[in-house]
C-alpha cells in the first residue's frame, strides 16, 4: 500500500492538490491546522501551518512549505517556485511577523514537504542549509513521499478505522482503473465499508469523509496517470453522495465539528467538481466542437454503445453547468470569483449546445431513462437562458421518438440493461410493444414542450400517446418520505409514480396538474440536500443511481424550481 | 444367357416387366428390337404382359426404366389401333412427370404414323367412342397429317369447332404441330379457328393452348407468313391468363427473330400488364430479356422492366432475374448506368430497389458514370436523382460514387450547392475514403472539378476535427458490454455462415472435411486397380470479402435512416 500511496504523492500537483490534502492528514493524525493555503502564491513561504509535536514529542508549530514531485538541483535555488527563497521567506518574514503571538512561545519547526524524492544531486546543499540555519528554537524537518504515506497510513487511512477488505477493494480499484466498470465497483465497496463501519459520531463521520477523500484523490491521480479518468469521475460522484448521507445528519449547530464536517464535505464536492472539470477538459471539450467529434470518438462499431455514452456525457457536462450555477449563486465551495464562474457557465452552455449541434445521436435517445440525462441537460440550459434551444432539441427529440416508435427502428425502449438493449430484435411488433410498456421520456418531453410553449410538438406527443403510444403506461416520479433514506446511496428503490398522466395540447393543462403535484408533495421539501441548499445533489442522486428528476425541479415555474433555492 | 433368352423366360415366369426394367441403359436399343420381333412372331405377348399386374409391381427407377423401353418398342409392334392406343393409355396413366407423359404419347403418334393404314384405324376408333379414345385423338391427327394433311387438318377443325366435344384441345394443339406450308387455305382456316378459340373460350385452357398452336403453325410456315399469325396472337396478348402468358413469353422468346414489330410489341405488353406470373414464367421472361437487344432496343425493356419491378409481386425481383442481371452487369458500364438511372428516375420504390440491385457490389465498372444529358436539363430532377441514388445505392458504395458523379456534372450551378450539401452530408460521411474515387476519376476539364475539390477541402477539415483527438479509451464500452457484443456477432456469424453453407452448391456437389491443422492437405486416391495410390496436395485458399458500412449507422442511425426514407419516398416531379 506504502507504494502505491508514495506513487500518488509523487503524481500530485503543488497547486490545488498537494496543498489541499495536507491539512486532512495532518488533522487525522491530532495536529491542529492553524492556516491552510490559499489561492495564489505562498503565504510568505508557507503552504501550511499546524500544531503538532516534534520527534522529540513536544508542542511545536510546524510551518509547512510545499514542493510537488520530486525535488531537484533545479527546484532548490533557481526560478519562481523553487524552494530554497520560499524557506528564507519564512525565516525573514513570517516567523518574525506573522506567527500569532498565542504561539509565538513554541520552538518552530520548518518543514520542507515534497510530493517525491529528494534527488541525490541536491541532497548535500539541502542539509547544509539546514545545518546552518537549525537553532534550539528553529528546527527543520524534511517530508518526502515516503515520510506522507506513513503520515497517511498512520492517520486518516490507519488500518484500525478501516474495514479489514479496504487494502484489497482500494488495490483493486487502483488496479483496475483501465477498466472503468470493474475499478468502480471495487472503490464502491471501498466507499460502501467505510460508510457502513463508520459510527453516528461527528469525529467518526469526520475521519470516514477524510478516508474517502484520500481515497478518492489517490483513485483520480492514479488515473489521470495512466490516462484513464472515466473511474475517477464515476467513483466521484458516488463518493460525493455517500459522504453527503454521512453528514448530513450531522450538521446541525455551529459547533466546531458540525463545521468541520461541513468544511470536509465542500472540500469533497471541490474535488468532484475538480475531477469533472478535467474529465470535461481531458475527453469532451475538444471533441465537442467537431462535427460528430464526441459520437466518433467511442470506440465501438455498435450506435448502441455511441448512443448511450453520449447521452451520459451530455448530464455530466449538464451537471457540472449546475454545480457552477450553484456554487456562482451560493458560493462557498470553492474560492473563486463569482466572474470566474459566470465564465465557466458560459463555456459549459456552449459546450451543451455543441453537443447537441454536432452530435445528432443526442436526438434520438435508445432506452427510456436517458428522460434523466434529457432533463438535466434542460433543466442546465433553462437556468442559462437557452429556452429556444431547448424547444428546438426537444422537439427534434419528440419527432424522432415518434419516427422511431412508428418504423419500429431504435425507439427509445424501458430496458436499462446492456444486455436486453444490445439483444433487441429487429422489427418485432410485439416486442415494440412490450418495451415501452412504460414511459417517463414521453410526458417529460411533453412538459418540456409545454414549458417552452411548443404547442406543435405537445400535439404531436398528444397524438402519440392517444394512439401508436396508448398502450404505454406514461408516469412521472415524485419524491416520497421514504427517498431521504435511499436517494443518496442508491440502496434501494424509493419515491412515487404518478401514473396518470394524460398529454394534451394546452401548455396550461399538460403543466397544470403536474405542478399541482410538486405543491402537493411534502417529501422533495424535506429532502435533506434541498434543506440544506445542496440541491444540485438531488440531481446529481438521480444521475447517479439512474432514477428520474424530480418534477419540482423542472416541471414548475423556474422562480418556483428547487434551483432557485438560493 | 441372350437377351431372347432372358425376354422368353421371363415371359414365361411371368416376370417380363421386371426383367425389362431392370436391363443396362446400353442394351435397351437391342431389348426393345427383340421384344418387338417376338412380339410380332408370336412367341410373346408384350402388349398384354404390359396390362397384366406385372405393371403395379413397378414404381420410381424400375417404372421409368421400363417405360423407356416400352416406348421404343411400342411403334414396332404389329397389333391393333385399339391394342397400342390401351396400352399406351395404361402406360400413360402411371406416367410420373409430364416428360414420361409425352414420351409416351410421342411413342403412340410414331406408331399411327408408321402407315396410313394405322393412322386411318386411328382416326375410326376415335369417332367411334370419342370420349373412351380422346386420348389417342392428338397422336392420330397429327400421325395422319403426314400421310393426308388435308384430310386430318379437317377432322381437327371439326373436333376443334365443337364446344362440348371431348378432345377438342388436343385437336386445337395438333392443328399448332401440322405442317401446313401448302395449303393457305387450310392455313387461314386454322388461325379462323384459332382466333375463335381465344375470343369464345370454353375453358381457361383454350387461349393458352391457341396460343401454342399459332406459334406452332408459325414455326412450319416460316417468317413470311408471319402476318397470317398475327391477328391471333394479338388477340391472345389482349388481358392473358397465366398460362396463357407463358405461351406468349415462349412465343416471343422462341420466335422474336420472326416476330412483326406489333407482335412484339404486343407479347412485351401482356407481359408488363400481367399482375402475377408464374414461377417458370418468371425464368422464361429472365431468358428473354438475356437475349433480347438491350441496348438497341432499351426503351422497350426499359418499359417492360419497369412494369415488372413495379408491380406489387414480391417474387420478382432483381434476384428472379439473374441472367438479365448478370448481362447488364457484364457488359458495358454505360448500359448499366442508363438503365439503373431511368429505373431511379422513375421514382417508384420497387422499380428504384431494383435499380439499386442492379449495381455490382465491388468497384464501380468505368464508365457507370453516365452523361445524364439524354435524362433531363432540369437541375431539380437531377437533385432528385441524387436523393434516389443515396436513398437507394448508399449500401453500394462504389456505383453510388459513380452515379453521383454523372448529377454532380450535369448539376446547373445555382443549385450545384444543394447538390454538393447532400452528397457530402449523406454520401462522404457515411464514406470518407470515396473522396479518393471521386479525385481520381475526375479530369482537370470536368465539370464537376471545382465540386470535388471543394467536397474534397470540406471532408478533411471534417476529418481534421474528428482525427485529432482520436478515440477516447475512456469512453469504451466495458469489458461486460464487449462480452455481450462479442457474443451477439458471434451468434450473428455462425448464423450466416450456416445459412451460407445450406444453400451452397459445394454442400451438394463437395464431400466435406473438417482439417484442424495446416494450410494445405494430402490425399491419396485409389484407382480401383491393384497399383498405388496416387497422392495429391492441395493447398488451401482462403475468401475474403468485406463490405463499408456507412458510418453514419453507428453516429446517427435513427437520423440517416430517417434520411433515408425521406429520399425514397420522395415523387417525382410532375
Amino acid at each position: 500500500m506504502k507504494l502505491i500511496f508514495v506513487e500518488y504523492l509523487s503524481s500530485l500537483k503543488e497547486r490545488g492538490e498537494l496543498d489541499v490534502i495536507m491539512p486532512d492528514l495532518l488533522s487525522e493524525i491530532g495536529w491542529s491546522v492553524i492556516s491552510r493555503p490559499a489561492i495564489g502564491t505562498k503565504q510568505l513561504g508557507v503552504d501550511v501551518a499546524a500544531i503538532g509535536t516534534n520527534e522529540g514529542g513536544s508542542k511545536t508549530l510546524h510551518l509547512i512549505s510545499i514542493k510537488s514531485g520530486n525535488l531537484r538541483r533545479s527546484d532548490w535555488d533557481s526560478g519562481e517556485q523553487s524552494l530554497r527563497p520560499s524557506l528564507n521567506q519564512i525565516q525573514d518574514a513570517y516567523i518574525p511577523n506573522h506567527i500569532p503571538s498565542r504561539y509565538r512561545d513554541l520552538p518552530v519547526c520548518i518543514v520542507l514537504c515534497i510530493g517525491g524524492e529528494l534527488h541525490e544531486s541536491v541532497q548535500a546543499e539541502v542539509y547544509g542549509y539546514i545545518d546552518k540555519r537549525e537553532s534550539p528554537c528553529l528546527s527543520f524537518e524534511v517530508w518526502t513521499g515516503d515520510r506522507i504515506s506513513d503520515l497517511m497510513l498512520s492517520g486518516v487511512l490507519r488500518e484500525k478505522a478501516l474495514p479489514n477488505t479496504w487494502r484489497s477493494d482500494f488495490r483493486k480499484a487502483l488496479a483496475l482503473v483501465d477498466e472503468p466498470d470493474a475499478g468502480t465497483m471495487h472503490f464502491r465497496r471501498f466507499v460502501a465499508s467505510i460508510a457502513d463501519g463508520c459510527r453516528a459520531t461527528r469525529p467518526s463521520r469526520l475521519t470516514a469523509i477524510r478516508q474517502i477523500y484520500i481515497g478518492l484523490w489517490t483513485l483520480f491521480v492514479w488515473g489521470r496517470e495512466s490516462g484513464n479518468t472515466e473511474s475517477g469521475y464515476l467513483c466521484s460522484e458516488y463518493s460525493v453522495l455517500v459522504g453527503w448521507s454521512l453528514v448530513k445528519d450531522q450538521l446541525e449547530g455551529g459547533s466546531k465539528g458540525a463545521r468541520q464536517l461541513w468544511q470536509s464535505m465542500k472540500r469533497l464536492l471541490h474535488l468532484h467538481m475538480l475531477i469533472t472539470e478535467d474529465y470535461i477538459d481531458r475527453y469532451v471539450a475538444r471533441r465537442a466542437k467537431a462535427r460528430h467529434g464526441l459520437s466518433a470518438a467511442v470506440p465501438s462499431r455498435e450506435s448502441l454503445d455511441v448512443n448511450l455514452r453520449l447521452f451520459d456525457l451530455l448530464s455530466r457536462v449538464s451537471l457540472q453547468g449546475i454545480w457552477s450555477f450553484w456554487v456562482a449563486r451560493i458560493g462557498g465551495v470553492r474560492e473563486e470569483t463569482e466572474k470566474a464562474f459566470q465564465d465557466k457557465i458560459h463555456r459549459l452552455t456552449e459546450l451543451v449546445v455543441d453537443m447537441v449541434q454536432n452530435n445528432p445521436i443526442l436526438v434520438t435517445p435508445i432506452k427510456d431513462d436517458q428522460a434523466i440525462d434529457i432533463n438535466i441537460a434542460c433543466l442546465f440550459l433553462r437556468m442559462v437562458g437557452c429556452h429556444r434551444f431547448i424547444k428546438g432539441w426537444i422537439g427534434q427529440i419528440a419527432r424522432a421518438t415518434v419516427y422511431a416508435f412508428q418504423t419500429n427502428g431504435a425507439f427509445p425502449c424501458m430496458y436499462r440493461d446492456y444486455h436486453d438493449l444490445i439483444e433487441r430484435p429487429e422489427g418485432d411488433s410485439e416486442y415494440r410493444v412490450r418495451a415501452t410498456r412504460g414511459s417517463i421520456l414521453v410526458p417529460t418531453l411533453a412538459v418540456w414542450a409545454a414549458l417552452t410553449e411548443d404547442t406543435e410538438t405537445l400535439g404531436i406527443l398528444a397524438d402519440f400517446a392517444s394512439e401508436p403510444f396508448k398502450h404505454s403506461t406514461l408516469q412521472l416520479w415524485y419524491p416520497g418520505d421514504d427517498s431521504e433514506d435511499h436517494m443518496y446511496r442508491g440502496n434501494d428503490d424509493h419515491g412515487l409514480a404518478a401514473t396518470n398522466i394524460k398529454i394534451v395540447r394546452s401548455c396550461g393543462a399538460m403543466l397544470s396538474p403536474i405542478r399541482a403535484e410538486c405543491d402537493a408533495s411534502c417529501a422533495f421539501q424535506s429532502l435533506s440536500a434541498i434543506r440544506r441548499r445542496l440541491w444540485p445533489l438531488v440531481i446529481a442522486a438521480s444521475r447517479h443511481h439512474r432514477m428520474p428528476v424530480p418534477p419540482q425541479f423542472w416541471a414548475v415555474n423556474e422562480t418556483k424550481s428547487g434551483t432557485s433555492q438560493d | 444367357m441372350s437377351i431372347e433368352h432372358k425376354v422368353l423366360s421371363a415371359h414365361a415366369n411371368g416376370t417380363l416387366l421386371s426383367v425389362v426394367a431392370e436391363t443396362p441403359y446400353e442394351e435397351t436399343g437391342v431389348l426393345a428390337e427383340t421384344l418387338s420381333t417376338l412380339s410380332n412372331s408370336g412367341r410373346i405377348a408384350f402388349l398384354n404382359a404390359c396390362k397384366s399386374d406385372q405393371l403395379n409391381g413397378l414404381s420410381g427407377t424400375s417404372l421409368y426404366g421400363f417405360q423407356r423401353v416400352f416406348c421404343m418398342t411400342l411403334p414396332r409392334v404389329e397389333c391393333s389401333a385399339k391394342a397400342a392406343v390401351v396400352t399406351a393409355g395404361l402406360i400413360l396413366d402411371r406416367a410420373e412427370d409430364a416428360l414420361t407423359a409425352s414420351r409416351v404419347s410421342d411413342a403412340l403418334r410414331e406408331w399411327f404414323q408408321r402407315t396410313r393404314q394405322r393412322a386411318q384405324s386411328g382416326l375410326e376408333l376415335i369417332q367411334s367412342d370419342m370420349r373412351m379414345y380422346s386420348r389417342a385423338l392428338r397422336p392420330v391427327l397429327v400421325a395422319g397429317a403426314q400421310h393426308d394433311v388435308r384430310k386430318y387438318a379437317s377432322a381437327a377443325l371439326s373436333v376443334a369447332r365443337q364446344p362440348m366435344t371431348e378432345g377438342r384441345l388436343d385437336a386445337i394443339a395438333a392443328l399448332g404441330l401440322m405442317d401446313l406450308r401448302q395449303h393457305t387455305d387450310l392455313v387461314l382456316e386454322v388461325v379462323r379457328c384459332l382466333e375463335e378459340a381465344i375470343e369464345r373460350p370454353v375453358s381457361d385452357h383454350d387461349a393458352p393452348v391457341a396460343i401454342r398452336a399459332a406459334i406452332g403453325t408459325l414455326q412450319h410456315l416460316g417468317a413470311e407468313s408471319c402476318h397470317l399469325i398475327e391477328p391471333v396472337l394479338l388477340k391472345g396478348c389482349r388481358s392473358p391468363t397465366q398460362n396463357a402468358l407463358h405461351e406468349i413469353v415462349l412465343g416471343v422468346y422462341s420466335h422474336k427473330c420472326v416476330y412483326t414489330s406489333r407482335m412484339i410489341d404486343a407479347s412485351f405488353s401482356a407481359i408488363a400488364s400481367a399482375v402475377q406470373h408464374r414461377r417458370d414464367t418468371i425464368d422464361l421472361i429472365d431468358s428473354l430479356l438475356y437475349e433480347w437487344d438491350i441496348r438497341g432496343d432499351r426503351k422497350r425493356v426499359l418499359a417492360l422492366v419497369v412494369k415488372l419491378f413495379g408491380h406489387d409481386d414480391e417474387s420478382l425481383n432483381v434476384e428472379r432475374l439473374d441472367a438479365f442481371g448478370h448481362r447488364l452487369r457484364s457488359g458495358s458500364a454505360d448500359l448499366l448506368g442508363w438503365y439503373v438511372v431511368s429505373m431511379l428516375m422513375t421514382g417508384e420504390k420497387p422499380v428504384c430497389l431494383a435499380a439499386s440491385q442492379l449495381l455490382p457490389q465491388d468497384e464501380a465498372p468505368k464508365g457507370l458514370d453516365i452523361d445524364l444529358a439524354d435524362f433531363s436539363q432540369d437541375g431539380n430532377r437531377i437533385l432528385f436523382l441524387c436523393r434516389k441514388i443515396i436513398g437507394y445505392c448508399l449500401a453500394n458504395k462504389w456505383g453510388a460514387a459513380a452515379l453521383l458523379m454523372s448529377c454532380m456534372r450535369a448539376v446547373p450551378d445555382d443549385l450545384s450547392p444543394e447538390l454538393e450539401r447532400t452528397v457530402f452530408d449523406y454520401f462522404l460521411i457515411n464514406y470518407p475514403s470515396s473522396i479518393d474515387w471521386f479525385e481520381k476519376n475526375v479530369s482537370s476539364t470536368d465539370r464537376a472539378r471545382s465540386m470535388v475539390t471543394r467536397l474534397s477541402d470540406k471532408l478533411r477539415k471534417y476529418l481534421s476535427g474528428i482525427q485529432e483527438a482520436g478515440f477516447c479509451e475512456a469512453f469504451r464500452p466495458s469489458e461486460r458490454q464487449l462480452g455481450l457484443q462479442h457474443h451477439r456477432e458471434t451468434n450473428m456469424w455462425q448464423t450466416i455462415q450456416r445459412q451460407a453453407y445450406e444453400r451452397s452448391i459445394a454442400s451438394v456437389l463437395a464431400q466435406e472435411s473438417t482439417v484442424l491443422y495446416g494450410t494445405g492437405s494430402i490425399y491419396y486416391l485409389y484407382t480401383g486397380d491393384d497399383s498405388s495410390p496416387h497422392r495429391q496436395v492441395s493447398t488451401f485458399g482462403s475468401y475474403k470479402q468485406e463490405m463499408e458500412i456507412p458510418r453514419l449507422e453507428v453516429l446517427d442511425p435513427v437520423g440517416l435512416d430517417h434520411a433515408l426514407r425521406r429520399f425514397r419516398s420522395e415523387v417525382p416531379l410532375s
